[in-house]
This record gives C-alpha cells, structure tokens and sequence, in this order.
C-alpha cells in the first residue's frame, strides 16, 4: 500500500464526508454516511495486515478529533474524545482482515457487506467506551441505546454508500498500491 | 501459508500500546484531556481547503431549508420582514419594561443592570461534525473576531439557531438549542404576536421546553389563572414562540424558538405543547453572530462557558 495516497485520499473523502454531511443525512435523525469508513475497509480487503491496521486507527483519530461533545452545565462545557472512533476503525479493519479471505474481493457486494459488518462493530466499541465513560462523568449527555441505534443506521447507509464507492476505489487502486495482480476474473 | 499469514498480521507492538493509551485517554476526566482539542483545531484548519468549497456548493445548491410548509418566496421575504419588525417592537416593549424598572432600582439606589451593547455580525456555517453523535455547528468566527462563548447564533435576524459553547481562534462551536445539553429553555407562546404594542408581551403564555430527540422542543405551559371576564388564552398550531428565559445570553432574549407544531393535553389536564423550529439547521449557509460586546463581558474564550 502506499501510505502517502491512502493518507490524502483519506483526508479528501472526510473533508467530502463533512460538506456532504447535510445534504445526504436521512431527514431529522441525523444519519449520515461515512466516506472514509468504505476506504478503511477497501484497504484492510487488500493491503498488509500492519498498514491496514494502521490506517484504521489514524483515521479514527482523525474521525476523533473533529468531534465535540456538548457537556451539560458542566466545565469544559465541550470536550474532544479520541479513541472511541479510533479503536472502532481499528476493529472495522481487524473484522475486514478476519473475513478478508472469505470474500470476492472484485465484487462491490462484499465491500458492502464488509462495511456494514465494520461498521457495526465500530459503532458498538464507540458506544461501550463512550458509555462506560458517561458512568462516571455524569455531564456527558448519553444515550446509550438512543447512540447505538444511531450508529448502527450510520453503518448501514455507509454500506449502501459503499456499494458507489467501491468503482471510484477500485479505480483509485492502483494509485493506492493495492491492485489486484490476480489475472482471474473471480480471483479473492 | 499459515505461517506468512499470521505474521502477516502481527502489527509490531506499538500497536497495542496505541489502543491501551487511547482508551485511557477516552476514559480521563474532561479537564485532563482538555489539550485535545487544540490537535483538533489543527486538523479543522487542515479540512478546510477540501470542506469548505465543497460545502458553500452543497448549501447554495440546496438553500436553506424551512421547515413549515411557506413555499412562495415572496411570501416568505414578507413574512421575514414581518417578523424582523414584530422582534424589534417586543424588544423596545422589554425594554421599556426593563428600564422602568431599573429607574424604580435608581430610585432605590441600586443599579439593576448595565446597558447592554449587542454586536453582530455574519459567519458562515462550516458544518456539522463527522461522528454520527457530533451535533455542534461549526460556524467561522472565532476568538479573533471578539466571538465568545456567551454569543448567540441567529439566522435572517430573528430565528435562534444556538448558543455558541467553544471558541477557538477561527472557528466557534454552537449548540443549537434543540441539542438535549441546551437543557429547558423559559419560552413564550405569543398568543397575540400581531395584536397591538403591549398586548403581545402581556397575553404570551409561558412554557418550560425540553428539546426532544426529534430535532423539536416541548414541555408544559404554565399555569394561567383565569379571572372572572377573561378569555382563557387559545394555544393552537402555527403559533410563535419566543425565549424569555434568562438562562441564555440577553442577546437572545426575545429571538424566535420556533412554531407550536403540536398542542397535547397531560393527564394533569395542563397543555403540553411541541415546538418546531423555522429552520433546518443543517442547512443554514450561514448564520448572525450577536453576542454582548460590553468589556466586563464575563464570559471568555476557549470553551468554559457558563452553565446553559
């Protein structure tokens, strides 16, 4: 893989996911697709098990560091938490890497499926940590089953984004340094 | 086979002090972790060549989004002026009261308030934030331009969008007052808004509201004693309501909240009325920044406002 491609397509597709974060949210809850979790994915089907791994957690952080939680009456009134989107992407690549060698990995139905599995557990991890912290800072305002189903609809609609994304990945993955040698059509 | 695939996916072992340090991190009290945010900046400054084009085409593509059903836009532009005045006569209304009761404080010798010296001015909305629970607003204003953290957000004049609760240099945060940390807000339902001077004030029905998951507000209407010859007030749908509490910033006071969208009754018989906002906040463009600009504001920048 070539992290230098992998690190600006991912710094492109959160800017997109931010500014298109409006126009693509269902309605008044909220959801939202990620763009960056589909590139995490795409890269834990093809790339080394350290890079994939890797590029998981940075771009949780990065994920991580763009968000504020609002705190009710309480000082600081915001607070920024990294890790919960950081060790959920690490867990959406280390699920990817587990199932990898089950999938086809030229079919956009299985970085569909793959995203929707990562992104599941990804939210899961998020929810536990930021719950078990809510226990004992009683200003975070938290929901846990409000958050969870949330964020389970996030990883579905990432998903089905996924399914578009797949092309301009597959286009991009020779720049990325994740092309497929295999001269098989049906190769995994 | 095995062999190369397994140490294949053997991460060297930072990695696993990574993940125990982010979790740690996770898990530290807000005030240790405080230093965060400013990476957090950092990385907002870096998005913004790639966000910031992209987002002003999305919104100028959609416009901003109301959420009643007004779609004549000639309509619209009268009823904004409409409400642009009606906020300017309640406001003087105020504060006539405000000072008739101050001058009755003099003549006591106490000084009940300082005059307030409202600033504004207009920011554009960056976006919302990345994590599905991310519900600030990220406008671009920040401490450079004098924002802090009592300002409030407003869009065409009279419509409160939040109050903003962080500041950086170039960016502040606002939470917009259907988020649940804006906690319950003393509102007015004006029950006469075009009626004559005075009346709109006097006949407004007060109400505690709640925000709800649903992007709405809603809580009880006060107890209103019905005198013999009185009218009991009529709370119906469509009806405007406006903040009166002083939990806000004075700036706020008198803003628009939103419409009564629904007016249920308890089973204490009291009303319990749901409010909408005007305006779907994720598709403001941009938004008006008022805040107090008197110097003995108490309020600072960097994110530790007061309680909401």
């Amino acid at each position: 893989m070539n992290p230098l491609a992998a690190g600006i397509l991912a710094y492109v597709l959160i800017g997109l996911e931010l500014a298109l974060r409006p126009a693509l949210g269902l309605g008044d809850t909220g959801v939202a697709p990620s763009l960056v979790l589909p590139l995490v994915v795409f890269v834990a089907m093809s790339a080394q098990a350290p890079q994939a791994l890797w590029m998981g957690l940075l771009t949780g952080m990065a994920v991580d560091l763009l968000t504020k939680f609002p705190r009710a009456a309480a000082d600081p009134i915001t607070v920024t938490l990294i890790g919960p989107n950081a060790i959920g992407f690490l867990a959406a690549a280390y699920v990817t890497l587990t199932l990898r060698g089950l999938m086809i990995r030229r079919n956009p139905l299985s970085l569909v499926a793959l995203t929707l599995a990562g992104g599941a557990l990804a939210a899961l991890i998020a929810v536990a940590l930021i719950t078990l912290r809510a226990q004992f800072d009683s200003a975070m305002l938290w929901s846990p089953t409000r958050e969870l189903l949330s964020r389970l609809g996030w990883a579905a609609y990432s998903s089905a984004v996924a399914f578009v994304l797949f092309y301009v990945l597959r286009a991009l993955s020779g720049v990325l340094g994740l092309a497929d040698t295999s001269s098989r059509r049906y190769a995994r | 086979m095995a062999r190369s695939l397994s140490s294949s996916r053997r991460p060297n072992a930072s990695m696993p002090v990574m993940v125990l340090g982010l979790v740690l991190l996770s898990l530290l009290p807000a005030r240790w972790i405080g230093f965060i945010g400013w990476f957090g900046g950092v990385a907002q400054t870096l998005l913004a060549p790639i966000e910031g084009p992209v987002s002003t085409a999305v919104r100028s593509l959609r416009g901003p989004a109301r959420l009643d059903d007004e779609t004549d836009p000639r309509l619209r532009e009268i009823t904004a002026e409409l409400e642009r005045t009606r906020l300017l006569r309640l406001q003087a209304e105020d504060e006539n009261r405000r000072l008739r009761e101050r001058i009755v404080g003099m003549q006591r010798g106490i000084d009940l308030n300082p005059a307030l010296d409202i600033r504004q001015f207009v920011a554009s909305v960056i976006n919302l934030q990345p994590d599905p629970s991310g519900t600030l607003l990220k406008i671009r204003a920040g401490a450079a331009q004098g924002v802090t953290t009592d300002a409030v957000a407003v869009f065409e004049d009279v419509h409160l969008i939040g109050r903003v609760v962080s500041t950086d240099n170039l960016i502040s945060y606002v939470l917009p007052i259907v988020d649940r940390a804006s906690g319950v807000q003393d509102a007015a339902i004006m029950i006469d808004e075009g009626g004559s001077a005075g009346e709109g004030l006097a006949s407004a029905v007060r109400c505690s509201l709640t925000p709800t998951t649903e992007g709405r507000l809603a809580g009880p209407v006060e107890y209103q004693p019905v005198r013999p010859g009185m009218v009991a007030p009529e709370i119906k749908p469509g009806q405007i309501v406006r903040l009166v509490g002083s939990q806000w910033p004075p700036a706020a006071r008198l803003l628009v909240v939103g419409r009564v969208e629904r007016v249920d009754m308890a089973t204490n018989q009291r009303p319990m009325v749901t409010v909408k906002p005007v305006y779907d906040l994720r598709a403001l463009g941009e938004v008006i920044v008022r805040f107090n600009g008197s110097p003995d504001s108490s309020a600072r920048p960097g994110g530790a406002g007061g309680a909401p």
